[in-house]
């Protein structure tokens, strides 16, 4: 009994998965972007025009784009993973969908990273 | 024109508004910029505004052609309609205009220049506006006036000595909040010399409605010559 | 009894007997969900007319410039009561009563999870609201706008009670969304008809689920945000004032926190009806059931990366700001999936035009307009100009009563033949319909220009040289043909209700399950719960409602006088348990009586009188539990259909402990506020460093972080040592006295260790951090004690372990809460030196 009880809350949670990992990147490239302006990061040359404050946001980005496209993949697998019955494989589906639609969420929202001005 | 002169001939004006071409003029208009940053937000405007005509129309012939002919509207699979038309259209508009706004917005932001523009201080409290210019030499202060030389950025430092309140020259650009403890800087520019009309745009209480300003630009010999002292005749 | 086959009157009276709600005054002790439902619905619409007619002022004001019909103290309280009985006192309890209503009838069952929650709720909603009415006709309403910005709304700038009004209203009613949010959650994960798995359920309810899901995380903000600003108010601590360390955007954050969210809140659901509704006129299933899934978990989250849209012009920098503005742009999406759905279903229909079907084209017009302006408000530099003008009441209005009421109107029309068993005699519904849509755009589409020209919003009187006259007497006509057509509506729902033919079944051919049912509904809605094979929106009523009716589903028969209804998997539908109910009782209403005594207590400053009160609606909560539970083991019982099933007090898992998971999660994200609030303001405030920080030594950590972990450890044996038959009462004892422990630790720090709260927000942060861990001890405490109670009274035993089971996560969310908040406290000074050094 329980572990099936395991079973039904966690795909539930797989669904969430996508987006809970969204929201996580997206707290925090808020948080680094107004720590760096409170400490004056973006005063830090690294090379060129690139500051230190940009590049740590910039590979938040990244990172963010990683996990969320891992989480992607991972999500695509749980369809065939589960072969139970009709309703895993529609969660399962939901959950893939999900993360595909968190992924392009990360890129467009996180995307100005590239190029917007952080500090003013 | 003065705002003195707009009135005297204001049943002309009057007239003149109530015809459709007309309807985006005004002392406090948005749609009738007067410097670079309300221009462009204005050019967004009407680009926004003819799309989301033409969207509007849109979504109106398809939902009545799914509606009333179905049997045409069935020529598209359930997926193809929402793919295309959930997925594909908003996302191709979307990014364009995202793109196009976020580029606009780094030209108007107040980021620093190599040649620092002219700054003038806003300081809001309930309910009237006072205006300093610490780049110029002697303690000069306005109220409810503020004169800036025309055909150059000016920033504009905003604060508040009580409430929250926001300052707004819509013919010249968007606003800025004064807030509490924080200093707000705005970036703005008037092409020509004229008379600007502002107001407080955050509910601030009861006098709320009654907190407007003007902004006086001024060629640029006759602001320096305000700002040496002959504030008094400026102000009128 | 089981087994005795019934005939359907019979079996009617029989289920009636337990069922129905009391006349008279026992009215007041009603736990019925269609009982509560309709309540809710019912009061929010008087809430809808005062909004109304409040808004009828706010457009009489402003029908002429200069007008001097009402002057700006009153027109403040006018436009910030229109905005907040709109928002809290008709929008969302009239979400929350169609739900209510709905779900149970839509998923086959007979009653929501907690049926008494759901009464103290309506009782909450009633007396907040009927607290801010009073004090609007006293001449004492809120009138810092309905967002409540500090410093405005602090005691500097907002002497009076008004402002109190607001805080303490508001935070009463929000008691009542959150635990309908509660409720809700764990009654569609648990309580559906067997058979009936996720992707089985009506799309209904996961229009709710997520809406649901989406309070419990949003509200919190608000009703932190609301303590704090009150405790402000009342005992000087200064978490928003700035020149102690606050910050007025502290208050922003925390409000458009819950604030944009909300929106959604309110939109979902009635979208959710049009996704219920046009199918049937569509004469064909939902099509991109699916896709309209993953757009509502889409939707769910990205709404909470949206709110400082509405601060786009206090200074955030650009880049900030463009993370804002792309989710914006970006939750546009999976609104235009729902549409695209809907039209492929028309698409693919056999549509056909019926008055509901009138408002959905209404309701398709104006969101999509309201929409389009939403893009264009996400856009930085157009809402630097846009932003607190005219435009934006225009935008607002356009997704509030597009995305808002034209559903509701529809719903209304469409549903009423279900509620009264009448259909309309009169067709007043169409000049009705045209009288509102043309009436509202005239009223809000003008006021979009109106804002362009540089009208500013929440002005009571403006200039003529402005030239705004013609532009907003426009609107103003508008808004009385507005009127018009809403008051043509409440003279055709009485015609319908009064004079209406009556009719037998399903007048639209729906395929839902709440067709099935006898019209006007029972109170156990089912003689006999129905079991779902295929999706239930497909179903045939006209087949199944004889069925269930002669009592051939699940529960055909009256047992003991019990409420029972069925449990099953949250995923797949499968058959789990029998949930019994708790009866009609009064006591929600005396609770929310007690609370109600409270806030006005609280209200006129009589702060330690407000604690008896409080104790004594805490003792009645207390009483709830004395109802419930069994005295001796039961084992498996009879369900009907040859089948059999434990009772849910001997079930690992019933809708209880789901309902203590989901309200830590709701707490949760109460406490994530609280935790951001002191990082926020050392960020970004302007008076920090404090000058005096907390001193404590590391005793009274290190005992604190030993009780803290000590406590669960505790209460995790004596459940395993229950679960072995043997006594957990030692072990029980225990965690009671580890959590008292903490608490008098907890109070220690705060008194030796802590300056005093009113100086500095640093301190008052760390205070409220402690303090939320001294009540989170306390709580955990009274459920061991509790625990302790149920077991001296023979309630428990290894088979009947959920009195105990049930605290175990409340003892682990107080232990990891509390080392966050000591560790937060602690490391704070730390940061903050190591941050001026660094700056
Ligand atoms: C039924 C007809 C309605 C009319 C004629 C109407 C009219 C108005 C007007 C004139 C304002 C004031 C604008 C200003 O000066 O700032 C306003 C504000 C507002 N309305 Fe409505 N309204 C209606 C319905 C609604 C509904 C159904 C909702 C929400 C569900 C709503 C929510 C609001 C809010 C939140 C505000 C802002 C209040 C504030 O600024 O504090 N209104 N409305
Ligand atoms: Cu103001
Ligand atoms: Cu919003």
């Amino acid at each position: 009994m329980t572990s099936d009880h395991r079973a039904s809350a966690s795909l539930l949670v797989w669904i969430c998965s996508g987006f809970l990992a969204w929201g996580a990147a997206f707290a925090a490239l808020y948080s680094a972007q107004a720590l760096g302006c409170g400490f004056d990061w973006d005063e830090i040359t690294i090379f060129g025009s690139i500051d230190a404050h940009r590049l740590l946001l910039i590979g938040l980005f990244l990172l963010a784009l990683f996990a969320s496209a891992v989480l992607a993949r991972l999500c695509a697998r749980l369809p065939h993973r589960i072969r139970a019955d009709d309703t895993a494989r529609f969660l399962g589906n939901v959950a893939k969908l999900s993360a595909w639609a968190a992924l392009a969420a990360t890129l467009v929202s996180l995307g100005p990273v590239l190029f917007t001005t952080a500090c003013y | 024109m003065t705002v003195a002169a707009r009135l005297r001939r204001r049943p002309l004006a009057y007239l003149a508004s109530l015809t459709i071409l007309s309807g985006c003029t005004g002392p406090l208009s948005a749609l009738d910029p007067a410097g670079p940053a309300a221009a462009s937000t204005a050019t967004l405007w009407w680009i926004m505004f003819s799309g989301a005509a033409v969207l509007s129309l849109l979504m109106a012939v398809l939902v009545a052609l799914a509606f009333l002919k179905p049997g045409i509207a069935s020529l598209w699979s359930a997926r193809s309609w929402i793919i295309y038309g959930g997925l594909v259209m908003p996302g191709a508009v979307l990014s364009a205009l995202l793109i196009a706004a976020l580029v606009l917005g780094e030209r108007m932001i107040a980021r620093p220049l190599e040649q620092p523009p002219l700054k003038v201080a806003a300081q809001a409290r309930q309910w009237t506006w006072s205006f300093a210019y610490p780049d110029s030499r002697r303690a000069t202060l306005s109220v409810n006036v503020l004169h800036i030389p025309a055909g150059e950025p000016v920033d504009v430092t905003v604060t508040t000595t009580d409430v929250i309140h926001s300052f707004w020259v819509p013919r010249l650009g968007g606003k800025i909040d004064a807030i509490p403890g924080h200093r707000n800087v705005v970036r703005l520019q008037a092409d020509r010399p004229g008379v600007y009309g502002g107001v407080c745009a955050e509910f601030c209480g009861a006098g709320h409605s009654a907190m407007p300003f003007t902004v006086l630009a001024h060629e640029p010999e006759e602001f320096a010559a305000i700002m040496a002292g002959a504030i008094e005749e400026a102000r009128r | 009894m089981s087994g005795r086959v019934a005939t359907p009157l019979r079996l009617h009276r029989q289920l009636n007997e337990i069922w129905a709600s009391g006349r008279g005054v026992k009215r007041l002790a009603a736990v019925n969900h269609s009982v509560i439902g309709t309540r809710f619905m019912i009061t929010a619409l008087i809430f809808f007319g005062i909004g109304g007619l409040l808004a009828m002022l706010i457009r009489a004001q402003l029908a002429t410039s200069r007008s001097a019909f009402i002057g700006p103290d009153l027109y403040n309280q006018v436009f910030t009561m229109h905005g907040t009985i709109m928002m809290f006192l008709f929008a969302i309890p009239m979400f929350e009563g169609m739900a209510i209503y709905l779900l149970p009838k839509l998923l086959g069952t007979r009653d929501l999870a907690f049926p008494r929650l759901g009464a103290f709720g309506y009782w909450c909603y009633l007396f907040g609201g009927a607290i801010l009415i009073a004090a609007m006709l006293a001449g004492a309403a809120p009138d810092s706008g309905w967002f409540m910005y500090t410093p405005l709304s602090s005691s500097a700038f907002t002497p009076g009670v008004n402002a109190d009004v607001w805080l303490l209203g508001i935070t009463f009613v929000e008691i009542s969304a959150v635990t309908a949010a509660v409720e809700l959650v764990v009654s569609i994960l648990k309580i559906r008809a067997p058979g009936m798995s996720l992707n089985r359920m009506p799309i209904f309810g996961w229009y709710v689920l997520v809406t649901a899901g989406m309070m419990v995380l949003g509200f919190p903000p608000l009703i932190l945000g609301s303590i704090l600003l009150e405790l402000e108010r009342a005992f000087d601590l200064p978490f928003f004032d700035t020149a102690r360390g606050g910050d007025a955007l502290l208050w922003q954050h925390l409000f458009w926190l819950f604030g944009h969210p909300e929106v959604y809140i309110i939109f979902l659901p009635a979208a959710g009806a049009v996704s219920t509704i046009l199918p049937v006129f569509a004469q064909r299933e939902l099509t991109g059931y699916r896709a309209v899934v993953v757009a509502l978990v889409a939707l769910a989250f990205l709404s909470f990366g949206l709110w400082v849209h509405h601060m786009f012009a206090v200074g955030i920098p650009h880049m900030a700001l463009a993370f804002f503005s792309a989710a914006s742009a970006a939750v546009t999406i999976p609104t235009a999936v729902q549409i695209f759905a809907w039209i492929a279903t028309l698409a693919h229909g056999r549509p056909r035009f019926d008055i509901p079907m009138l408002w959905i084209f209404g309701f398709l017009f104006v969101f999509i307009l309201g929409g389009l302006t939403g893009v264009m408000l996400a856009m930085v530099p157009f809402n630097w100009q846009a932003h607190d003008t005219q435009f934006v009441t225009a935008h607002l209005h356009y997704v509030l009563v597009g995305g808002f009421i034209f559903p509701l109107v529809a719903a209304l029309y469409y549903w009423l033949p279900h509620i009264r068993g009448r259909v309309p005699a009169f067709r007043l519904s169409m000049p009705a319909f045209w009288l509102v849509f043309i009436g509202f755009n005239v009223t809000f589409f003008m006021m979009h220009l109106t804002g362009l020209r540089g009208m500013p919003r929440r002005v009571g009187t403006y200039p003529v040289e402005a030239g705004w006259d013609w532009l907003n007497l426009i609107s103003s006509i508008g808004g009385f043909i507005l009127t018009m057509g809403f008051a043509l509506i409440v003279v055709d729902v009485f015609l319908q209700v009064r004079y209406g033919r009556r009719f037998r079944r399903n007048p639209w051919k729906a395929r839902t399950l709440e067709w099935a049912q006898p019209i006007p509904p029972p109170a156990y809605n089912f003689a006999s719960l129905p079991w779902i094979t295929r999706r239930a929106d497909t179903l045939e009523p006209a087949s199944i409602g004889p069925e269930l009716a002669a009592g051939h589903g699940y529960l055909g028969f009256a047992r003991n006088g019990w409420m029972e209804t069925l449990g099953v998997d949250i995923t797949s539908g499968r058959m789990e348990h029998v949930i019994v109910l708790p009866r009609q009782t009064y006591l929600p209403f005396w609770t929310a009586l007690a609370v109600a005594a409270f806030v006005l207590s609280f209200l006129f400053s009589y702060y330690w009188f407000s604690l008896l009160p409080l104790g004594i609606a805490f003792i009645l909560l207390l009483c709830w539990t004395r109802v419930t539970g069994l005295d001796r083991d039961n084992g498996p019982v009879v369900i009907g259909r040859e089948e059999i099933a434990p009772l849910h007090y001997e079930t690992h898992r019933p809708p209880s402990w789901w309902g203590m998971i989901i309200a830590l999660i709701a707490d949760a994200a109460f406490y994530g506020s609280l935790v951001f609030s002191p990082l926020f303001l050392w960020l970004t405030a302007p008076a920090w460093p404090p000058s005096q920080t907390l001193k404590s030594g590391m005793v009274v950590p290190a005992l604190l972080v030993a009780t803290l972990a000590a406590a669960p450890l505790c209460a995790r044996r004596a459940v395993a040592l229950n679960a072995k038959s043997r006594s957990p009462v030692l072990w029980l004892a225990a965690t009671a006295i580890l959590q008292f422990a903490s608490l008098i630790l907890l109070v220690i720090l705060m008194r030796t260790g802590l300056p005093a709260p009113t100086v500095h927000a640093y301190n008052a942060t760390s205070f409220a951090l402690l303090a939320y861990s001294v009540l989170h001890t306390f709580l955990a405490a009274v459920f061991s004690l509790f625990g302790l109670w149920r077991v001296w009274a023979g309630y428990v035993s290894a088979r009947r372990s959920l009195d105990l089971r049930i605290a175990t996560p409340l003892h682990d969310y107080t232990a990891i809460t509390g080392f966050a908040g000591i560790g937060l406290v602690l490391l704070l000074p730390t940061l903050i030196t190591a941050g001026e050094a660094f700056r």
